[in-house]
């Protein structure tokens, strides 16, 4: 058996070890690196043991009455985990290479020993104080990691940590209602006990539960914090926050829609298209986020920001999908999150790569790279095909099923929301791809190389599990399809080879060999044809004439400048929510506190005299 | 444990000091070994109390003449000064060394203190609390750089007035009722009418908000807390409004007040903390952003007492005084008494590595994030105040919460930052007092991980609060 | 309300007009031992009892109506602790002069914001 035993054990071993991991990254850090890389993978190994075995919880110790941190194994959880101990497995593999760009490795690593350390915890969690937890562990190590990569990631490190502290508060608020009420926080507990409370009630957890899931998840209205964040973040921690990070929110919503049974909960609220209110509402809000995701991330000049509004559109799609809780919205959310795990994750790497051997991620100082970098240009071609659906990739059929749920239902807009941000996604997924890979390279790029190997492999592995898990999507679909039965609901029905939908039905084997037999014969073409001229790129813009800004400032005339101009000037006063948070409520809250501190602190004694006599008149009044 | 000692011994000290040798190095021992000596005897103490234990003084009997009261609660609060006291000798030993003055100041001082929490008498209280100001204010204009003047200046005057206010509340309280001891009175208290009582209890109250640092009775602390050098900051904040906390705490559970005094003192706990964390958020100052921090956590404590989590309250006060103390000295050591301000401490931990540690547990501790003590008190606060169906308060609280949250995180990720190249190697403080905070600090995260043991002293020292028949039966029964 | 206890209202209330209007330092000390000299009346006025005999060292039996003796017990220590809190602030307030060379309260000479 697995020497770390229990998953809970697990976590907690590698908190203790934590330190000694930290002592180790300053002896050498890719043996630390190696060493969680081993540690994921014996995690891994471990789950997959632990898969069908449902329902087992493990307690250990009491926090307060009644509540202890306790364990349990359940479908979704186990399939949650699953994929975020895989991508952290990828990821301490590129780190062994690519920590030597980072400044302070020894603690990026300590940190990412917790977070890892918190997932499983978080994600196995038997009760709600157990996901708060590990949920406040992983918020505040990912808040230093955040922060070490620059001056300006402080800021954003801040705005990070100030949202999800609100939304960990708001799922602590929530906790200890039902703790009130119930005297539990067992979810499995709750699942059965919620249908006995009032609507009121249900509605106040549903809406408390609802706003923690979509700050963490980076969903509309509650999205503000992703672009600053994983823009500035570390470069391979951008992988984990989007890739992974962002689905501690996706699992709460999950639990909050799924687990507990909302429809059920809902069944005397009004309906709206079949839906309850509160769920349509909640698919709404996810819809209204692939929108504005894709619109955000077509205006983007930084290729991680542009990811980071991707990921926000990604979120929407789980968090509509979640929403509609219907046989196949579940399926395709669920298999949403594989998606965008390997997508993101596969994007994020290789930026990475890119910024590993050019230092820059700005478009506009980027180009031609695909011949000098094939295996990351490779990577970052995949994963954008399986992002924007198309279809050999897994991506398509996460849509396809998410699709066959809102057309069936008859959701216009979200049907609508749904196509948008797949077609908005060709736009902002080729932006990098045509000008990173693709264009001229400038010259300071001439000698840039492939990065080492061992950064390949997992760019490598999560192309293959891409392209695989878009051949046969079954394999995904089985846990799927088991934890949908485990919490009543339809399972989707498919076969090795084909998936049944109520508009018909996918056979993916078959589509993977049309693909390449499509492939195949433009590869056959483009050899035979005759070569391509190289036009050099700035001589197609100044049609021969150099003009004295070229000279100054090239990047202007870089073709990745102002890429989707003609799009984005459609949209170009629009308001922006990231501005709102910082100001209306950061900026307000602080000179609300300059504004109390010259009220009362302002070191005046008769000031304060009067402030003690007004008070007590004031309360005398009030009572 | 006998009380005399607590209070005997640090004031004779405080007179020995006098007509021993001029030395500072003696004079700085001979504190240090009186603080650990009543330091000792009250833990020591704190374990085998079986009940509450009444003495009389100068052989009066009890009714009449002054009496010290031992029980679990009293002995919790001595523990807990006593704790902040010696952490506070200890981590300065490295750098300073007392002159018989502020020797004898610190003495008398905690003389002053350990009686304001023994004492059973009211206007013994009145005493004591004197004694404690004036000799912390003394030592804090004792030099010439350190605090400051019009902000002591200020504070005295309020006390001045709240004292008098005190003083009127105790000849109101003499003259219905013929007695001012606690026990006493809390059998007599019914003979004075309600409406009257309602005033008598909430001028006796006075001081006591003044002390524990309630709204709007401490607009004068956080002047004194960005100015003072950590010694008289840990001591303020450690044990003057613990102090003030438990005097107030005793008076509820004795004397009976009404809702509406409740109530009233719940809106002015929840205003000094909301106040408090947002000014706190605003101030680039680290010791001014620490000192509003404490208001607002007495602010946290007096509400979580008054709204029915009483336990949760005084586990998280010994929480908040542990991790104030110790904050309050890491951020002297940590700035070597330089610049104090967010931009200026930028990368300090790479100057004393030890030090950021120290503050990072404590700041994290009062934040309330898991594996720290502080997270283990705000969860029992937050879980009896919602059983008591208190949610708009709750809310609240978690409101402030997160503002603490946020500005703490926000000091510690300036104090850890990377960005910053930072001039002259590493200067570690003083051995001893590095070793002894260290060891406070792991005692942060040992009490996060194993909060038992502390646990159950507050819960004795709880159960010591509600159980007045036997407090009143120890005073007065054995006559 | 007998004539003891309005005496010492009125001083408590002279000295907090004192404290809230006078802006010179020791003025405001003056008006502080003024209210806490009204507050002392007020604390003796509670034992007092007219033709009252203060019972020290005369024998029991010939005492027909004593004065409390406790309020004035406490009265003699509010006495002594009043000196030692105005001894501090006058200190205090010397050495605000010796810093700032003023003693207007108002004034923020001195006084680094």
């Amino acid at each position: 058996m697995c020497p770390f035993g229990t998953i809970s054990s697990f976590s907690f071993s590698l908190l203790i070890i934590s330190p000694l991991i930290y002592l180790l990254a300053r002896f050498d850090r890719r043996w630390a690196s190696a060493f969680l890389a081993l540690a994921s993978g014996l995690g891994l190994y471990k789950l997959a043991t632990m898969y069908g075995e449902w329902g087992l919880p493990s307690q250990s110790f009491e926090i307060i009455p009644n509540v202890t941190i306790s364990f349990t194994n359940s479908p979704i959880q186990w399939y949650f985990a699953f994929i975020g101990l895989g991508i952290m497995l990828t990821i301490f593999l590129f780190e062994i290479s690519w920590l030597s760009k980072s400044r302070t490795p020894s603690a990026h690593i300590f940190f990412e020993a917790v977070i890892l350390a918190s997932l499983p915890g978080f994600f196995m969690a038997g009760d709600l104080m157990t996901l708060y937890i590990f949920f406040e562990l992983m918020s505040w190590a990912a808040f230093f990691i955040v922060s070490q990569a620059s001056e300006k990631s402080e800021k954003a490190a801040r705005t990070f940590i100030a949202m999800n502290t609100t939304g960990a508060m708001a799922l602590l608020y929530v906790l200890f209602l039902l703790y009130t009420r119930f005297s539990t926080l067992n979810i499995e507990e709750l699942r059965t006990l919620l249908p006995s409370a009032g609507a009121g009630f249900n509605l106040i957890i549903f809406a408390l539960f609802v706003f923690s899931g979509l700050i963490k998840a980076g969903s509309f209205p509650l999205h503000t914090w992703l672009r600053k964040t994983h823009g500035n973040a570390p470069d391979s921690f951008s992988a984990v926050l989007s890739g992974y990070l962002i689905k501690y929110g996706s699992f709460v919503v999950a639990v909050t829609t799924v687990i507990f049974p909302s429809l059920l909960l809902f069944s005397n609220a009004p309906h709206f298209m079949g839906l309850p209110l509160p769920n349509y509402i909640l698919a709404v809000l996810g819809g209204v986020s692939i929108i504005v995701g894709t619109l955000m991330a077509i205006k983007q000049q930084d290729a991680k920001m542009l990811i980071a509004y991707s990921s926000v559109s990604h979120a929407g799609y789980i968090v509509m999908a979640l929403a509609m809780v219907s046989s196949y919205s579940v399926a395709g959310g669920l298999l949403h999150v594989l998606v965008h795990a390997l997508a993101a994750a596969g994007m994020f790497l290789s930026m990475a790569a890119v910024k590993y051997r050019t230092g820059t991620t700005n478009m506009s100082e980027l180009g031609g790279l695909v011949d000098r970098m094939p295996v990351t240009f490779a990577t970052y071609l995949i994963s954008i095909i399986s992002t924007a659906g198309i279809p050999p990739m897994v991506g398509f059929v996460s849509k396809w099923l998410i699709y066959q749920s809102t057309i069936t239902g008859g959701f216009i807009f979200l049907s609508f929301a749904a196509f948008f941000g797949s077609i908005g996604s060709f736009l902002y997924v080729f932006r990098p791809l045509a000008t990173v890979f693709f264009g001229q390279r400038p010259k300071r790029l001439e000698n840039v190389r492939e990065v080492p190997f061992i950064m390949q492999l997992p760019m490598i592995i999560i192309s293959a599990l891409t392209v695989i898990f878009g051949v046969l999507p079954s394999i995904a679909l089985k846990p799927i399809a088991e934890a949908e039965r485990y919490y009543g609901i339809k399972p989707v029905s498919f076969s090795f080879s084909e998936i049944r939908g109520a508009l018909g039905s996918w056979n993916s084997v078959l589509v993977f060999f049309v693909f390449m037999l499509g492939f195949i014969m433009a590869a056959v073409i483009f050899y035979l044809a005759r070569k391509s001229v190289r036009v050099g790129l700035l001589e197609n813009y100044t049609a021969g004439e150099i003009p004295r800004e070229i000279i100054n400032s090239p990047e202007l005339y870089h073709y990745a400048h102002n890429f989707y101009r003609p799009v984005e000037r459609l949209y170009e006063h629009h308001p922006s929510l990231e501005d709102f948070y910082e100001t209306a409520l950061g900026e307000n809250l602080k000179k609300f506190g300059v504004f109390l501190k010259t009220l009362f602190y302002n070191h005046r004694l008769d000031w304060y005299l009067y402030v003690s006599i007004l008070t007590i008149l004031f309360l005398w009044w009030l009572l | 444990m006998n009380p005399t000692f607590m209070i005997a011994i640090p004031l004779l000290t405080a007179f020995l000091l006098f007509v021993l040798p001029k030395r500072r190095w003696l004079n700085t021992l001979f504190i240090t070994l009186v603080a650990l000596f009543t330091s000792v005897y009250s833990i020591a103490g704190l374990f085998n109390i079986e009940k509450s234990m009444s003495f009389g003084m100068g052989g009066w009997p009890t009714p009449f003449g002054i009496n010290l009261v031992v029980d679990n609660l009293s002995a919790f609060f001595v523990m807990v000064t006593q704790l902040s006291f010696l952490l506070t000798i200890f981590a300065l030993f490295g750098w300073y060394r007392a002159e018989r003055y502020s020797g004898a100041l610190m003495m008398t001082f905690l003389a002053a203190v350990n009686g304001m929490i023994l004492t059973g008498d009211l206007f013994n209280l009145f005493v004591f609390m004197e004694i404690a100001s004036v000799s912390l204010f003394a030592l804090l204009n004792l030099r010439e750089s350190s605090g400051s003047l019009k902000a002591t200046f200020n504070y005295m005057v309020l006390n001045a007035l709240a004292s008098s206010v005190y003083l009127i509340g105790i000849a109101l309280v003499y003259r219905a009722t013929g007695t001012l001891n606690m026990a006493d009175l809390s059998q007599k208290w019914g003979v004075i009418s309600e409406a009257s009582a309602t005033t008598v209890f909430l001028m006796l109250l006075t001081p006591l908000l003044l002390k524990a640092e309630i709204f709007p009775l401490n607009l004068w602390a956080p002047r004194i807390y960005g100015r003072s050098s950590a010694g008289i900051t840990t001591l303020l904040a450690g044990m003057v409004a613990p102090a003030g906390f438990y005097a107030m705490i005793r008076l509820f559970s004795l004397l009976s007040s009404s809702g509406t005094t409740q109530n009233s003192l719940l809106i002015l706990a929840v205003l000094t903390m909301v106040i408090g964390e947002v000014v706190a958020l605003t101030r680039k100052s680290l010791r001014e952003m620490l000192g509003f921090s404490s208001v607002a956590g007495m602010g946290v404590l007096l509400m979580a007492a008054l709204s029915n989590a009483m336990e949760g309250a005084l586990f998280h006060l010994f929480n908040l005084a542990l991790a104030k103390v110790v904050m309050f000295l890491s951020v002297e050591l940590l700035t070597a008494g330089g610049r104090d301000d967010l931009e200026s401490l930028k990368g300090t931990y790479k100057r004393n590595p030890a030090m950021a540690f120290v503050f990072a547990s404590g700041a994290f501790s009062v934040a309330g994030l898991p594996l720290f003590a502080g997270f283990r008190s705000k969860l029992i606060i937050l879980s009896d105040m919602m059983k008591a169906e208190h949610y708009i308060i709750t809310a609240v609280f978690i409101f402030a919460s997160i503002v603490e949250f946020f500005y703490y995180t926000r000091a510690v990720q300036h104090i850890f930052s990377s960005n910053e190249e930072i001039a002259g190697g590493r200067q570690c403080s003083h051995p001893l007092s590095t070793l002894v905070l260290l060891a406070a600090a792991i005692f942060i995260i040992f009490t996060g991980i194993y909060p038992e043991s502390v646990m159950a002293l507050a819960e004795k020292a709880q159960m010591a609060l509600t159980d007045v028949g036997a407090y009143v039966a120890s005073v007065l029964g054995g006559m | 309300m007998n004539l003891y206890t309005f005496t010492s209202l009125l001083l408590i209330a002279i000295g907090v007009y004192g404290l809230l209007s006078q802006r010179h330092l020791f003025k405001m000390l003056v008006s502080l031992s003024v209210l806490e000299l009204g507050v002392n009346i007020l604390l003796v006025s509670i034992g007092y009892s007219k033709d009252g005999v203060a019972p020290i060292l005369t024998p029991p039996e010939q005492i027909i109506n004593p004065v409390d003796p406790l309020p004035q017990a406490l009265v003699l220590t509010a006495i002594v602790i009043g000196v030692g809190t105005t001894a501090l602030m006058s200190a205090i307030i010397v050495k605000i002069y010796k810093r700032t060379g003023t003693l207007d309260l108002s004034s923020n000479r001195g006084e680094d914001e």
